[in-house]
């Protein structure tokens, strides 16, 4: 299977503080990739990297076989890098829909002077923009919501907004942040079918950094586990369970 | 009734109601008072657009109405550029200032932006002083605005001149505030790095605002200079940007339509206050202030509220 991200020998260090350590990690295309660890393993630091907030002390990055280290985040997203956060950064001021379009926005080449000259009404665009976004709220459930103010949704629905968000970048590659923080069984186990379908349907692959050991093991295809900044193991949901070294790092020595 | 609250529909009624306010009148003091209310509505919603929807603070615009203002007028007597193009002109010249300010300035944020603008305003300021015309006393003779042989010259013909262009710029502040460019710029006030991970140039999307809110204020500014003739570097100083700053707190920051309201409101409370003599000043202090204090929303949010109801005036107002 062709590999669509390749991180070669990435460290950093604040301070004295090394987060990462001649991390390797090879994702490859189609699938959904979970990167796992105790707190503090370093798991959002390389998502930052890999996204372009944060610059490596060491190493590199490669994106469909292109190194990137050099691309800024704007640069790396318009490549086709997604990503969500743990903290939620959503605009909360706009709707639901207006939230999707403005990511919609981001891809067309519709300026200033034509927004100010021309009239909503006199602007095929946004007509177009806001059918796209309908169907993308779709994917996520969340159509019948497209009108309510984004910070007036509850925690759930705005991580599946923050998604659906972010998919309208149309990426090839998905960063999500802890989707799942936050979210009771139910929403999880929908959040679990999203993703799946995600995956299939819009042929995106995913790196996802997440704590619910249920909803990695349920959708992942591999599973990289980050301890100290390094990685400590990589392979199947069935091969991790059974991993030895991991179970000592989550449960501590006396197992 | 539901027309009449379309808000374009709404701005062309309270548009030609105070041209006709004021013609009807007859009166020359009231044409003059609305017709600098206009252009102070102008400027205010050039700084609204940057302010209140893209959240980028400016104390230098100023700048851009004197550059406007001299520039147009120098335009003409020196060059013998036909008015309307030396209006047009200086805008541009003054909207391109504003880029060359706003390559460094708006990589600052906040207090740091409003100081870089400050600094910009009063730069402009001292140059009109030193080289401007007549230096500090300024200069005349300033040709009215004419097109052709038709020159206009009348109070009522810059009333109604400045009170339509106002409403044009109005109509086109509206369009973009409800376009997902406007909704992008609103973007900006709740996650920068969201917009970064959405691929979106940041620095270019605050530079074009800039460069228009620049462009709509120089705009004003020129049409000032060939309405009242005569220029002096004292009407550029950063009182203005700080005039036009109260009237889009004063009115409402979150709605373009704060911009009318806080201009009227601020041209004419000196007028009536006249009443009060030397305690006029006192007086406007006092009310500015309290209003800053206990109307956070502004003029606007009364408005609002009787429109839409009392809690999603500010969802649908934009």
């Amino acid at each position: 299977m062709e590999v669509i991200l390749e991180v070669k020998n990435l460290s950093k260090k604040f301070g004295g503080f090394e987060a990462l350590k001649g991390v390797n990690l090879s994702v490859k295309k189609g699938t959904i990739h979970a990167l796992i660890g105790p707190n503090g393993a370093g798991k959002t630091t390389l998502l930052n990297i890999i996204n372009g907030l944060e610059s490596p002390t060491e190493g590199e990055i490669f994106f469909e076989g292109k190194k990137i280290n050099h691309l800024s985040v704007e640069k790396r997203a318009q490549l086709g890098l997604g990503r969500t956060f743990q903290l939620l950064e959503i605009f909360g001021d706009l709707t639901v829909l207006e939230n999707i379009k403005v990511a919609l926005f981001a891809k067309s080449s519709w300026g200033l002077l034509k927004s100010f000259f021309l009239g909503k009404s006199f602007n095929p665009f946004e007509r177009e923009l806001e059918k796209e976004a309908f169907s993308l709220l779709q994917i996520v459930g969340l159509s019948h919501k497209a009108l309510e103010l984004a910070k007036n949704l509850p925690a759930g629905e705005q991580k599946l907004l923050e998604i659906c968000r972010a998919l309208a970048l149309k990426p090839k590659l998905l960063l999500l942040d802890e989707p799942a923080a936050g979210l009771n069984t139910r929403e999880t186990k929908e959040l679990g079918l999203i993703l799946t379908q995600i995956k299939k349907n819009l042929d995106v692959t995913i790196l996802i950094v997440e704590h619910d050991m249920e909803l990695v093991m349920r959708i992942s295809d591999v599973i990289t586990v980050l301890n100290f900044g390094e990685v400590l193991s990589e392979g199947t949901p069935l091969q991790i369970q059974k991993d030895s070294k991991v179970i000592k790092a989550y449960l501590g020595e006396e197992l | 009734m539901k027309n009449f609250l379309n808000p374009y529909l709404g701005s062309f009624f309270l548009c030609s109601a105070l041209i006709l306010i004021g013609i009807l009148s007859g009166d020359p003091y009231l044409m003059t008072v609305l017709t600098f209310a206009g252009l102070n509505a102008l400027s205010a919603l050039s700084l609204s657009l940057l302010m209140g929807l893209a959240g980028q603070i400016s104390l230098g615009h100023n700048g851009f109405y004197g550059l406007g203002a001299y520039l147009s007028a120098i335009f003409f007597l020196h060059l013998k550029i036909p008015v309307i193009l030396s209006i047009l002109l200086s805008a541009g010249i003054a909207s391109l200032f504003s880029i060359f300010l706003a390559i460094p300035a708006l990589r600052l944020k906040g207090h740091y932006l409003a100081v870089a603008t400050l600094a910009f305003g009063e730069i402009v300021y001292l140059l009109l002083n030193e080289w401007g015309p007549g230096g500090p006393s300024g200069f005349g003779n300033i040709p009215r605005i004419s097109l052709g042989s038709f020159v206009l010259s009348s109070s009522q013909a810059y009333l109604i001149l400045i009170w339509s262009l106002f409403f044009i710029f109005f109509v086109f502040s509206l369009n973009l505030s409800k376009s997902t460019y406007g909704k992008t710029l609103k973007a900006l006030h709740n996650s920068e790095i969201a917009l970064k991970t959405l691929g979106i140039n940041l620095f270019t999307l605050k530079l074009k605002i800039f460069a228009l809110s620049a462009f709509i204020t120089a705009l004003s500014g020129a049409l000032y200079a060939h309405y009242v003739t005569f220029l002096s570097p004292a009407t550029f100083s950063v009182f203005y940007s700080i005039l036009i700053l109260m009237m889009v707190m004063i009115g409402g920051l979150h709605n373009l339509w704060g911009a009318i309201l806080g201009a009227l409101f601020i041209t004419f409370l000196p007028e009536i206050l006249r009443v009060f003599k030397e305690y006029d000043i006192l007086i406007y202090g006092t009310i500015l202030t309290l209003g800053l204090l206990f109307f956070r929303k502004g003029l606007v949010y009364p408005f609002e509220r009787l429109i839409y109801g009392s809690y999603s005036g500010s969802k649908k107002s934009q």
